[in-house]
Protein backbone atom coordinates (compact mmCIF):
# COMPACT_ATOMS: atom_id res chain seq x y z
CA UNK A 1 0.00 0.00 0.00
CA UNK A 2 2.88 2.34 0.89
CA UNK A 3 4.58 1.39 -2.37
CA UNK A 4 1.36 2.19 -4.28
CA UNK A 5 1.10 5.56 -2.57
CA UNK A 6 4.74 6.40 -3.32
CA UNK A 7 4.29 5.39 -6.97
CA UNK A 8 1.15 7.54 -7.22
CA UNK A 9 2.97 10.51 -5.73
CA UNK A 10 5.90 10.07 -8.13
CA UNK A 11 3.52 9.81 -11.07
CA UNK A 12 1.69 12.93 -9.92
CA UNK A 13 4.96 14.77 -9.46
CA UNK A 14 6.25 13.84 -12.92
CA UNK A 15 2.95 14.88 -14.53
CA UNK A 16 3.03 18.20 -12.71
CA UNK A 17 6.63 18.88 -13.75
CA UNK A 18 5.80 18.06 -17.38
CA UNK A 19 2.71 20.26 -17.36
CA UNK A 20 4.56 23.08 -15.65
CA UNK A 21 7.21 23.05 -18.36
CA UNK A 22 4.74 23.79 -21.15
CA UNK A 23 5.27 27.21 -22.70
CA UNK A 24 2.60 29.81 -22.03
CA UNK A 25 -0.35 29.49 -24.37
CA UNK A 26 0.08 25.76 -25.02
CA UNK A 27 -2.64 23.46 -23.74
CA UNK A 28 -2.23 19.72 -23.32
CA UNK A 29 -4.94 17.76 -25.15
CA UNK A 30 -6.58 14.39 -24.55
CA UNK A 31 -4.84 12.52 -27.35
CA UNK A 32 -7.93 12.13 -29.52
CA UNK A 33 -7.21 10.98 -33.08
CA UNK A 34 -6.54 13.87 -35.44
CA UNK A 35 -9.45 14.37 -37.87
CA UNK A 36 -8.90 13.62 -41.57
CA UNK A 37 -6.95 16.28 -43.43
CA UNK A 38 -6.31 15.86 -47.13
CA UNK A 39 -5.96 19.14 -48.98
CA UNK A 40 -4.09 20.67 -51.88
CA UNK A 41 -1.99 23.81 -52.25
CA UNK A 42 -2.84 26.53 -54.78
CA UNK A 43 -0.57 24.69 -57.21
CA UNK A 44 -2.51 21.46 -56.71
CA UNK A 45 0.06 19.58 -54.60
CA UNK A 46 -1.90 17.36 -52.20
CA UNK A 47 -0.93 16.47 -48.64
CA UNK A 48 -2.66 13.84 -46.51
CA UNK A 49 -1.88 13.99 -42.81
CA UNK A 50 -2.35 10.21 -42.63
CA UNK A 51 0.81 9.86 -44.71
CA UNK A 52 2.80 11.78 -42.09
CA UNK A 53 2.51 9.16 -39.37
CA UNK A 54 5.79 8.65 -37.56
CA UNK A 55 6.56 12.33 -37.10
CA UNK A 56 5.19 15.27 -35.14
CA UNK A 57 3.02 17.56 -37.25
CA UNK A 58 2.16 21.18 -36.46
CA UNK A 59 -1.18 21.93 -38.12
CA UNK A 60 -1.83 25.67 -38.26
CA UNK A 61 -5.22 27.10 -39.30
CA UNK A 62 -5.28 30.70 -40.47
CA UNK A 63 -7.02 33.37 -42.56
CA UNK A 64 -5.71 36.60 -44.07
CA UNK A 65 -8.33 38.78 -42.35
CA UNK A 66 -7.29 37.61 -38.89
CA UNK A 67 -5.02 40.16 -37.20
CA UNK A 68 -3.12 37.75 -34.89
CA UNK A 69 -2.41 35.55 -37.96
CA UNK A 70 -0.48 38.45 -39.44
CA UNK A 71 1.78 38.56 -36.36
CA UNK A 72 2.20 34.81 -35.95
CA UNK A 73 2.90 33.82 -39.56
CA UNK A 74 6.47 35.24 -39.79
CA UNK A 75 7.44 33.26 -36.69
CA UNK A 76 6.17 30.07 -38.36
CA UNK A 77 8.20 30.93 -41.43
CA UNK A 78 11.21 31.42 -39.17
CA UNK A 79 10.95 27.84 -37.89
CA UNK A 80 12.28 26.57 -41.20
CA UNK A 81 15.55 28.44 -40.65
CA UNK A 82 16.17 27.13 -37.15
CA UNK A 83 19.30 25.02 -36.75
CA UNK A 84 19.58 22.25 -35.97
CA UNK A 85 16.23 21.55 -37.62
CA UNK A 86 13.23 21.05 -35.38
CA UNK A 87 11.54 17.64 -35.28
CA UNK A 88 8.20 18.90 -36.57
CA UNK A 89 6.51 18.97 -39.96
CA UNK A 90 4.55 22.19 -40.53
CA UNK A 91 1.19 22.14 -42.31
CA UNK A 92 -0.55 25.46 -42.92
CA UNK A 93 -4.27 25.36 -43.66
CA UNK A 94 -6.00 28.44 -44.98
CA UNK A 95 -9.67 28.61 -44.03
CA UNK A 96 -12.16 29.34 -46.81
CA UNK A 97 -10.31 31.99 -48.80
CA UNK A 98 -9.52 32.38 -52.47
CA UNK A 99 -6.16 32.02 -54.20
CA UNK A 100 -6.00 35.79 -54.70
CA UNK A 101 -6.56 36.55 -51.03
CA UNK A 102 -4.03 33.97 -49.89
CA UNK A 103 -1.42 34.97 -52.43
CA UNK A 104 -1.74 38.66 -51.58
CA UNK A 105 -1.20 37.87 -47.89
CA UNK A 106 1.54 35.24 -47.99
CA UNK A 107 3.53 37.00 -50.67
CA UNK A 108 4.04 39.91 -48.28
CA UNK A 109 3.91 38.36 -44.82
CA UNK A 110 5.65 35.00 -45.28
CA UNK A 111 6.73 34.44 -48.89
CA UNK A 112 8.63 31.21 -48.11
CA UNK A 113 5.56 29.42 -46.83
CA UNK A 114 3.09 27.33 -48.75
CA UNK A 115 -0.40 26.65 -47.50
CA UNK A 116 -3.03 24.02 -48.02
CA UNK A 117 -6.37 25.43 -49.13
CA UNK A 118 -9.49 24.46 -47.20
CA UNK A 119 -11.66 26.08 -49.84
CA UNK A 120 -15.07 25.49 -48.28
CA UNK A 121 -13.91 25.56 -44.66
CA UNK A 122 -15.18 22.06 -43.93
CA UNK A 123 -11.83 20.58 -42.86
CA UNK A 124 -11.36 23.45 -40.41
CA UNK A 125 -14.83 22.74 -39.00
CA UNK A 126 -13.88 19.11 -38.39
CA UNK A 127 -10.78 20.12 -36.41
CA UNK A 128 -12.81 22.57 -34.31
CA UNK A 129 -10.14 25.17 -33.52
CA UNK A 130 -11.04 27.57 -30.71
CA UNK A 131 -10.61 30.46 -33.14
CA UNK A 132 -8.21 31.64 -35.82
CA UNK A 133 -5.28 31.32 -35.75
CA UNK A 134 -5.00 27.94 -34.06
CA UNK A 135 -2.23 25.34 -34.04
CA UNK A 136 -2.49 21.67 -33.18
CA UNK A 137 0.48 19.43 -32.46
CA UNK A 138 -0.19 15.90 -33.67
CA UNK A 139 2.05 13.14 -32.37
CA UNK A 140 3.71 10.43 -34.48
CA UNK A 141 0.75 8.11 -33.79
CA UNK A 142 -1.68 10.64 -35.29
CA UNK A 143 -3.15 11.89 -32.01
CA UNK A 144 -3.69 15.51 -30.99
CA UNK A 145 -1.42 16.17 -28.01
CA UNK A 146 -1.25 19.96 -27.76
CA UNK A 147 -3.19 23.01 -28.82
CA UNK A 148 -1.48 26.38 -29.11
CA UNK A 149 -3.76 29.31 -28.42
CA UNK A 150 -3.75 31.86 -31.22
CA UNK A 151 -0.93 34.28 -31.89
CA UNK A 152 2.15 32.47 -30.49
CA UNK A 153 5.75 33.43 -31.07
CA UNK A 154 7.15 30.12 -32.30
CA UNK A 155 10.67 31.51 -32.35
CA UNK A 156 10.70 32.33 -28.64
CA UNK A 157 13.19 30.30 -26.57
CA UNK A 158 10.49 28.45 -24.59
CA UNK A 159 8.68 27.33 -27.74
CA UNK A 160 11.96 26.36 -29.39
CA UNK A 161 12.93 24.28 -26.38
CA UNK A 162 9.52 22.68 -26.26
CA UNK A 163 9.49 21.76 -29.96
CA UNK A 164 12.98 20.34 -29.64
CA UNK A 165 11.86 18.24 -26.68
CA UNK A 166 9.27 16.50 -28.86
CA UNK A 167 11.95 14.42 -30.53
CA UNK A 168 13.01 13.10 -27.15
CA UNK A 169 9.43 12.38 -26.08
CA UNK A 170 8.89 10.47 -29.33
CA UNK A 171 11.99 8.44 -28.51
CA UNK A 172 13.90 9.54 -31.55
CA UNK A 173 16.95 11.61 -32.26
CA UNK A 174 16.19 15.31 -32.69
CA UNK A 175 18.06 15.50 -35.96
CA UNK A 176 16.11 12.88 -37.90
CA UNK A 177 12.93 14.66 -39.01
CA UNK A 178 13.12 18.33 -39.89
CA UNK A 179 10.83 21.27 -40.07
CA UNK A 180 9.58 21.68 -43.59
CA UNK A 181 7.48 24.65 -44.61
CA UNK A 182 6.29 22.95 -47.79
CA UNK B 1 -31.46 50.02 19.98
CA UNK B 2 -28.38 47.89 19.71
CA UNK B 3 -30.38 45.36 17.64
CA UNK B 4 -31.54 48.08 15.29
CA UNK B 5 -28.02 49.37 14.83
CA UNK B 6 -26.82 45.86 14.10
CA UNK B 7 -29.52 45.48 11.46
CA UNK B 8 -28.55 48.80 9.92
CA UNK B 9 -24.92 47.77 9.81
CA UNK B 10 -25.79 44.42 8.27
CA UNK B 11 -28.07 46.13 5.77
CA UNK B 12 -25.37 48.57 4.78
CA UNK B 13 -22.85 45.76 4.49
CA UNK B 14 -25.23 43.75 2.30
CA UNK B 15 -25.90 46.76 0.09
CA UNK B 16 -22.18 47.45 -0.19
CA UNK B 17 -21.47 43.82 -1.08
CA UNK B 18 -24.28 43.86 -3.64
CA UNK B 19 -22.91 47.03 -5.16
CA UNK B 20 -19.47 45.49 -5.25
CA UNK B 21 -20.81 42.35 -6.92
CA UNK B 22 -22.80 44.35 -9.46
CA UNK B 23 -19.59 46.17 -10.20
CA UNK B 24 -18.88 49.78 -10.96
CA UNK B 25 -16.83 48.71 -13.91
CA UNK B 26 -18.05 51.07 -16.56
CA UNK B 27 -17.21 54.48 -17.96
CA UNK B 28 -14.40 55.35 -15.53
CA UNK B 29 -12.32 52.33 -16.53
CA UNK B 30 -12.88 52.69 -20.26
CA UNK B 31 -10.71 54.58 -22.71
CA UNK B 32 -11.75 55.55 -26.21
CA UNK B 33 -9.45 55.66 -29.23
CA UNK B 34 -9.91 58.20 -32.05
CA UNK B 35 -11.29 55.42 -34.27
CA UNK B 36 -14.13 54.82 -31.79
CA UNK B 37 -12.65 51.68 -30.27
CA UNK B 38 -13.41 51.57 -26.55
CA UNK B 39 -11.27 49.51 -24.21
CA UNK B 40 -11.84 48.36 -20.66
CA UNK B 41 -9.00 47.16 -18.44
CA UNK B 42 -9.65 45.77 -15.00
CA UNK B 43 -10.41 42.65 -12.97
CA UNK B 44 -7.72 40.86 -15.02
CA UNK B 45 -9.72 41.37 -18.20
CA UNK B 46 -9.10 43.49 -21.28
CA UNK B 47 -12.23 44.02 -23.34
CA UNK B 48 -12.70 46.24 -26.37
CA UNK B 49 -15.81 47.21 -28.32
CA UNK B 50 -15.98 48.89 -31.73
CA UNK B 51 -19.29 49.70 -33.37
CA UNK B 52 -18.77 49.06 -37.07
CA UNK B 53 -20.02 51.47 -39.69
CA UNK B 54 -22.18 50.10 -42.50
CA UNK B 55 -19.37 51.02 -44.85
CA UNK B 56 -16.91 48.86 -42.92
CA UNK B 57 -19.31 45.92 -42.89
CA UNK B 58 -19.95 46.33 -46.60
CA UNK B 59 -16.24 46.65 -47.42
CA UNK B 60 -15.15 43.62 -45.38
CA UNK B 61 -17.66 41.12 -46.69
CA UNK B 62 -18.02 42.36 -50.27
CA UNK B 63 -14.23 42.41 -50.67
CA UNK B 64 -14.28 38.72 -49.82
CA UNK B 65 -16.72 38.02 -52.61
CA UNK B 66 -19.86 37.60 -50.52
CA UNK B 67 -22.98 37.60 -52.74
CA UNK B 68 -24.89 40.87 -52.90
CA UNK B 69 -27.91 39.43 -51.08
CA UNK B 70 -25.75 38.30 -48.15
CA UNK B 71 -23.95 41.65 -47.94
CA UNK B 72 -27.31 43.46 -48.00
CA UNK B 73 -28.55 41.41 -45.06
CA UNK B 74 -25.29 41.94 -43.17
CA UNK B 75 -25.52 45.71 -43.58
CA UNK B 76 -29.04 45.69 -42.13
CA UNK B 77 -27.59 44.61 -38.80
CA UNK B 78 -25.51 46.24 -36.11
CA UNK B 79 -22.01 44.73 -35.83
CA UNK B 80 -19.99 45.25 -32.67
CA UNK B 81 -16.43 43.98 -32.95
CA UNK B 82 -15.39 42.64 -29.56
CA UNK B 83 -11.93 41.73 -28.31
CA UNK B 84 -11.37 39.96 -24.99
CA UNK B 85 -8.11 38.92 -23.35
CA UNK B 86 -7.94 36.94 -20.14
CA UNK B 87 -5.06 38.29 -18.06
CA UNK B 88 -6.13 36.44 -14.94
CA UNK B 89 -4.68 33.24 -13.55
CA UNK B 90 -7.99 31.38 -13.79
CA UNK B 91 -10.49 30.57 -16.51
CA UNK B 92 -12.86 33.30 -17.69
CA UNK B 93 -16.12 32.08 -19.24
CA UNK B 94 -17.27 33.87 -22.36
CA UNK B 95 -21.02 33.20 -22.54
CA UNK B 96 -22.94 35.49 -24.85
CA UNK B 97 -26.31 34.31 -23.53
CA UNK B 98 -25.44 36.17 -20.32
CA UNK B 99 -24.84 39.51 -22.08
CA UNK B 100 -27.53 42.19 -22.24
CA UNK B 101 -28.08 45.11 -24.62
CA UNK B 102 -30.31 47.64 -22.90
CA UNK B 103 -31.30 51.23 -23.68
CA UNK B 104 -32.07 53.96 -21.16
CA UNK B 105 -35.77 53.05 -21.23
CA UNK B 106 -34.77 49.58 -19.98
CA UNK B 107 -35.75 48.06 -23.29
CA UNK B 108 -33.70 45.02 -24.15
CA UNK B 109 -32.35 44.69 -27.68
CA UNK B 110 -32.02 41.16 -28.91
CA UNK B 111 -28.71 39.75 -30.00
CA UNK B 112 -28.72 37.70 -33.20
CA UNK B 113 -27.41 34.27 -32.34
CA UNK B 114 -25.07 32.25 -34.49
CA UNK B 115 -27.76 29.64 -35.21
CA UNK B 116 -30.08 32.39 -36.48
CA UNK B 117 -27.43 33.53 -38.96
CA UNK B 118 -26.83 29.90 -39.97
CA UNK B 119 -30.55 29.44 -40.61
CA UNK B 120 -30.57 32.58 -42.76
CA UNK B 121 -27.55 31.43 -44.76
CA UNK B 122 -29.20 28.06 -45.31
CA UNK B 123 -32.39 29.75 -46.49
CA UNK B 124 -30.59 31.87 -49.09
CA UNK B 125 -28.21 28.99 -49.99
CA UNK B 126 -25.03 30.90 -49.16
CA UNK B 127 -22.08 28.79 -50.36
CA UNK B 128 -20.16 26.96 -47.58
CA UNK B 129 -16.95 29.00 -47.94
CA UNK B 130 -18.81 32.23 -47.15
CA UNK B 131 -20.66 30.60 -44.26
CA UNK B 132 -17.32 29.46 -42.86
CA UNK B 133 -15.74 32.90 -43.18
CA UNK B 134 -18.79 34.58 -41.65
CA UNK B 135 -18.76 32.07 -38.78
CA UNK B 136 -15.08 32.62 -37.99
CA UNK B 137 -15.61 36.40 -37.91
CA UNK B 138 -18.23 36.04 -35.15
CA UNK B 139 -17.38 35.94 -31.45
CA UNK B 140 -17.86 32.40 -30.08
CA UNK B 141 -21.20 31.88 -28.31
CA UNK B 142 -19.44 30.11 -25.44
CA UNK B 143 -15.75 29.63 -24.63
CA UNK B 144 -13.58 28.92 -21.61
CA UNK B 145 -10.82 31.48 -21.96
CA UNK B 146 -7.60 30.15 -20.44
CA UNK B 147 -5.04 32.43 -18.79
CA UNK B 148 -3.42 34.50 -21.53
CA UNK B 149 -6.01 33.52 -24.13
CA UNK B 150 -7.76 36.02 -26.39
CA UNK B 151 -10.98 35.82 -28.34
CA UNK B 152 -12.26 38.24 -30.91
CA UNK B 153 -15.11 38.64 -33.34
CA UNK B 154 -18.41 40.30 -34.01
CA UNK B 155 -21.57 40.33 -31.96
CA UNK B 156 -24.64 41.32 -33.95
CA UNK B 157 -28.06 42.73 -33.20
CA UNK B 158 -30.92 44.52 -34.90
CA UNK B 159 -29.79 48.16 -34.83
CA UNK B 160 -31.26 49.82 -31.73
CA UNK B 161 -32.71 53.22 -32.74
CA UNK B 162 -31.23 54.85 -29.63
CA UNK B 163 -27.93 54.63 -27.73
CA UNK B 164 -27.64 51.49 -25.65
CA UNK B 165 -25.53 49.76 -23.02
CA UNK B 166 -23.71 46.45 -23.36
CA UNK B 167 -23.70 44.73 -19.98
CA UNK B 168 -21.35 41.76 -20.11
CA UNK B 169 -20.84 39.28 -17.32
CA UNK B 170 -18.21 36.57 -17.05
CA UNK B 171 -18.09 33.65 -14.66
CA UNK B 172 -14.61 32.59 -13.60
CA UNK B 173 -12.83 29.45 -12.45
CA UNK B 174 -12.76 25.90 -13.83
CA UNK B 175 -16.39 25.26 -12.96
CA UNK B 176 -17.51 28.88 -13.13
CA UNK B 177 -17.95 29.21 -9.40
CA UNK B 178 -15.33 31.96 -8.93
CA UNK B 179 -16.02 35.70 -8.77
CA UNK B 180 -18.36 37.04 -11.46
CA UNK B 181 -16.82 39.85 -13.52
CA UNK B 182 -19.09 42.52 -14.90
CA UNK B 183 -18.22 45.11 -17.52
CA UNK B 184 -20.51 47.79 -18.91
CA UNK B 185 -20.10 49.85 -22.06
CA UNK B 186 -22.58 52.76 -22.07
CA UNK B 187 -23.78 54.95 -24.89
CA UNK B 188 -23.01 52.59 -27.72
CA UNK B 189 -24.45 53.69 -31.04
CA UNK B 190 -24.97 51.68 -34.17
CA UNK B 191 -24.17 53.95 -37.08
CA UNK B 192 -26.96 54.19 -39.64
CA UNK B 193 -28.07 56.22 -42.61
CA UNK B 194 -24.72 55.89 -44.35
CA UNK B 195 -24.83 55.67 -48.12
CA UNK B 196 -23.21 52.50 -49.35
Amino acid sequence: MIRTAVCSLLLLASTTVFSASLPKGLLEQDGRPAPALRLATMEGKTTDIAALRGQWVLVHFWASWCVPCRREMPTLQGLAAVTPPLPVKLLLVNTAETDDEVFAFLNIIAPDLETLMDRDGQVTERWQPRGLPASFLVDPAGRIRYLALGGRDWLSPDYQAFLRSLAVSAGRSPDVPRINPN
Amino acid sequence: MVGLRKADILGSLAAWLLLGAAGGHAADDITEAPDGRREYRGQGLVMSVTARTLGQQFAFYSARGFPEDAVRRITQRCFLTIGIRNERNDIVWLELDGWRFIDDQDREHKRIRRDEWNALWKRIALPPAYRATFGWTQLPERRDLHPGESAGGNVTLAPPPVPFTLAARFRTGDDGSGPVLQVRFDNLVCPKGETL
